[in-house]
């Protein structure tokens, strides 16, 4: 083996991946060289330099979340569902109160419409959270956790400069856009980095 | 003439797969070829070290590192049908990291540098005081090294791969992997005091 191949057969030597044949011939080169048996020494001292360089690790649990939340945000199905707690009799007394308000509502509406035409034409559902009528393309999709509130959702868009254009799907997906003066990759970086998000994607256009 | 000794680190390293592991690695894969999301989460987390640390040293951020993991195991999750077993699970799903590694940063490098405060582990890397140890000058030479020679040394050297694995991983021919090995030793060797070796010394 000559000076050169010896030379760059050393590392593969020092990580042990070196065949035997290999091996072999480079340790013969090495009791003639004293250039080569230094830089084995050398590199060495890199390898094991590298292999105990101190590394902050994040536990992967929560990574693996947001993975999880992609894979079902891309199938259209939410898996292991927390269960809905049972409704207390109070809740149900609620609920037959907000049904009779809305069957109140819906009448009413019904006379106005019977009344003449009416100007909705084609009007887009808003949710509160919807900073204005601004037109826009909706530029990420996010998955928020369940225990976030509705005054921290709203902060949250307020801060990433993004408004609510569709959801929540069956899925817990929500589509939103960005306001006007938004980023749409700051607004994804700020999203990813609170807590409460499960999954943050872009939308492809 | 000092005799040459081996020594007994001149083994196969740790982070490279055992071949149960391996073989524990393409049951798994079978598994999410059929869908299974703890087989995906086994694999995940076994991965999860190897590649964050991997990935760090391309970029020290860990939403960058996040990123990219999810982004390969994602791959991982529609491709595992189609693996073959040409080589092996890890160098498969360290491949599919450095693609996306690569193509994520200098997507990021065309749209502009992260800021400053968003390099969690940028200290690490700023040239160390002339007394500092050995780690803080390999982790600042490293980091003046081109991406490709880098991964290249950590592929070899914390992951343990060889030459082939590495230019599987990579896909590029054996030969530029010898380059990129060559051309970060010859770089390092002159930033690096502790390896101080003279670069002159290699004859053709």
């Amino acid at each position: 083996m000559n000076h050169r191949t010896a030379w760059d057969q050393i590392p593969w030597l020092v990580n042990g991946s070196a065949s035997e044949k290999e091996r072999a011939a480079l340790e013969q080169h090495l009791h003639d060289c004293a250039e080569c048996r230094a830089e084995v020494s050398a590199q060495r001292t890199l390898m094991q330099g590298m292999q105990t360089r101190p590394l902050v690790e994040k536990m992967p649990h929560a990574s693996f979340q947001k993975l999880h939340a992609r894979i079902d945000a891309d199938r259209g199905v939410v898996q292991n569902r927390p269960q809905r707690p049972r409704r207390s009799p109070r809740m149900v007394q609620w609920l037959s109160a907000a049904v009779v308000i809305q069957a109140l509502l819906v009448g009413t509406l019904l006379v106005a419409l019977l009344r003449g035409p009416v100007a909705v034409d084609d009007a887009p559902y808003r949710t509160v959270s919807s900073a204005a009528a601004i037109p826009g393309k909706a530029t990420v999709r996010a998955v928020f956790a369940m225990d976030l509130t509705l005054g921290e959702l709203q902060a949250l868009l307020e801060r990433s400069h993004l408004r609510i254009m569709d959801g929540p799907s069956a899925d817990a997906v929500y589509t939103l856009g960005t306001t006007r003066g938004g980023d749409a990759r700051q607004a994804l970086l700020t999203l990813r980095a609170h807590p409460a998000v499960r999954f943050a994607e872009p939308i492809a256009h | 003439m000092q005799p040459f000794a081996p020594a007994p680190a001149l083994t196969r390293m740790p982070q490279s797969p055992a071949p149960s592991l391996e073989s524990q690695d393409a049951q798994l894969l079978q598994r999410i070829a059929q869908q299974d999301k703890r087989a995906l989460e086994a694999l995940y987390s076994a991965y999860h070290r190897r590649l964050s640390r991997f990935l760090l040293r391309l970029a020290p951020r860990h939403d960058f590192a996040e990123e990219v993991i999810n982004d390969t195991f994602w791959v991982v999750w529609c491709k595992a049908a189609d693996f073959r077993g040409a080589s092996r699970v890890s160098t498969w799903i360290l491949g599919i990291a450095y693609r996306h590694a690569l193509h994520a940063l200098r997507q990021e490098r065309r749209v502009g540098a992260p800021a400053v405060a968003e390099q969690e582990d940028a200290a690490g890397i700023a040239e160390p005081e002339d007394d500092g140890d050995t780690q803080d000058w390999i982790a600042h030479g490293l980091s003046l090294l081109p991406d490709e020679q880098r991964l290249t040394l950590e592929l070899a050297y914390f992951l343990g791969y060889s030459c082939e694995e590495i230019a599987t991983i990579t896909e590029c021919p054996v030969g530029t992997v010898k380059a990129r090995m060559f051309h970060a030793r010859e770089k390092l060797r002159l930033t690096l005091p502790s390896l101080g070796g003279n670069s002159s010394v290699i004859r053709s």
